[in-house]
């Protein structure tokens, strides 16, 4: 189910995740009572609202996204000095190249409807261009927080990650988990 | 006790507020205070040969009108009940018994010998009156008239229809079904939409799709049809929204980008 803005034209969502009977609706079974209440019929019964009652859903933010595990070479990494959330950069050498991160959407909404995607940045001239680049370079994760980069080659990159509850509404600035990784030459 | 059943088909409020609630299986309606519901069994049609036992007793519920004291109940292979909202007392009215025109009351009985009325959609008119499309009976609509108690058919039919153009008449299933002031608009399955003047009491136009006129409709099936309050008709199709204008043309709407959930087709209006 669609909330659309007339005057700005946004678009919040709604699926069986936020409680809705299932995801879709039989033709013709909505109906709008004397009260305003809106009712939505499908094959698993009905659901009953008030717009003005949902408001507090009006504001769909995206999650803030963190690295929750690390797995170095099917070894869990161990980070010493500060909690894996936290860290901003990690050094590995040139033969501890398979690596397999896992990521969380930290969010109030249900994790089933939370999409990742992730973008990894080259270093280019010695600098990484963190904020002018494409939005087709994020490649989709779908629901899967799990991210496999295996036999990653030698040199620095910065990967990011980053999450949505709701289509079109994505973390971004601070709120994209971004970790610096060397991978040293052999 | 529980809802009669839990694939949900259609809704209409009665004149205490409270919920009715249509479903495949049964009719149910809902106590706001209790949060119960109470669940009303329907009678078996009268139709001459037609008996609901042959579709395993489900009442199959597609459409709820609320008008005055009364509820309409209009169903996927039972055809039509009236319900006292306040008694909770069901009759089956039947389209062929009830015909005011006796030529027709023979012609319906012949085809509901073959196959019951399957009412797809139905709406009430601000006199009261009941409208109604079929699958059963044929490609017309099918008119009650509460204080006569007496059904009348207008067939979108060639001979009795004041079509301009007798080619305009289209084959195919209707789907959906809206009332204005002045027009009824009846969305096809493969025909597009057709409009009914309320004061001649007949068909007299069919908007089709056309491939080279942008300006035509965007689809020949019509879901579902809407008048607004301020008297402006909207058609959904399987392509998108479409707007009728006052000059007969079409302004079409389509679906959101790509990266949308939602789907082009439209399924159903409220307001």
């Amino acid at each position: 189910m669609c909330r659309l803005h007339q005057r700005d034209g946004t678009r919040i969502y709604y699926n069986q995740y936020n409680g809705l009977q299932s995801g879709g609706f039989n033709q013709n079974a909505i109906f709008k009572s004397s009260s305003g209440e809106i009712f939505v019929g499908g094959a698993n019964g009905f659901n009953y609202f008030h717009p003005d009652s949902v408001i507090a859903w009006q504001k769909q933010t995206a999650p803030r996204v963190v690295l929750t595990h690390l797995n170095v070479m099917n070894k869990d990494y161990v980070s010493q000095d500060t909690a894996l959330e936290f860290r901003k950069a990690i050094a590995l050498a040139h033969d501890e190249n398979d690596l397999q991160f896992t990521f969380a959407a930290l969010g109030l909404g249900t994790p089933d409807n939370n999409r990742y995607e992730y973008g990894i940045i080259l270093k280019n001239d010695g600098w990484f261009n963190l904020f002018s680049r494409p939005d087709t370079a994020w490649v989709s994760m779908s629901n899967n927080s799990l991210l496999n980069l295996p036999r990653m080659s030698f040199g620095d990159y910065v990967l990011e990650v980053r999450a949505s509850a709701a289509p079109d509404i994505w973390s971004s600035g601070e709120d994209i988990a971004r970790l610096y990784l060397n991978i040293s030459a052999p | 006790m529980p809802l009669s059943g839990s694939n949900v088909q259609t809704f209409t409020e009665d004149e205490q507020k409270r919920i009715w609630v249509g479903t495949q299986a049964n009719m149910s309606f809902w106590n706001r205070v209790s949060r119960d519901y109470d669940t009303l069994s329907l009678p078996n049609p009268q139709e001459p040969v037609y008996t609901r036992g042959a579709y395993g007793g489900k009442a199959n519920i597609r459409t709820l009108i609320s008008t005055g004291t009364s509820i309409y109940t209009g169903t996927l292979g039972a055809g039509i009940y009236q319900i006292d909202s306040i008694s909770k007392k069901a009759e089956y009215l039947s389209p062929a018994l009830r015909n005011e025109d006796k030529e027709d009351k023979l012609a319906i009985e012949q085809v509901l010998r073959l196959s019951p009325p399957f009412i797809v959609d139905s709406k009430a008119d601000e006199d009261g009156n009941l409208w109604a499309i079929d699958w059963g009976i044929g490609l017309d609509l099918l008119c009650y008239n509460p204080r006569t108690q007496t059904f009348r058919r207008y067939p979108i039919d060639k001979t009795k229809s004041c079509f301009s153009d007798t080619i305009s008449v289209g084959g195919g299933q209707l789907m959906s079904l809206a009332i204005s002031p002045d027009k009824i608009y009846v969305g096809s399955e493969i025909s597009g939409l057709y409009q009914f003047d309320r004061k001649k009491l007949c068909f007299e136009r069919r908007y089709g799709y056309d491939a080279a006129n942008p300006k035509s409709i965007s689809g020949n099936k019509v879901i579902t049809v809407f008048v607004s309050k301020a008297d402006e008709v909207w058609a959904g199709t399987e392509n998108g929204l479409n707007r009728l204008k006052k000059d007969g043309t079409f302004e079409r709407f389509q679906n959101f980008p790509n990266n949308s959930p939602l789907k082009k087709t439209t399924k159903a209006f409220f307001g």
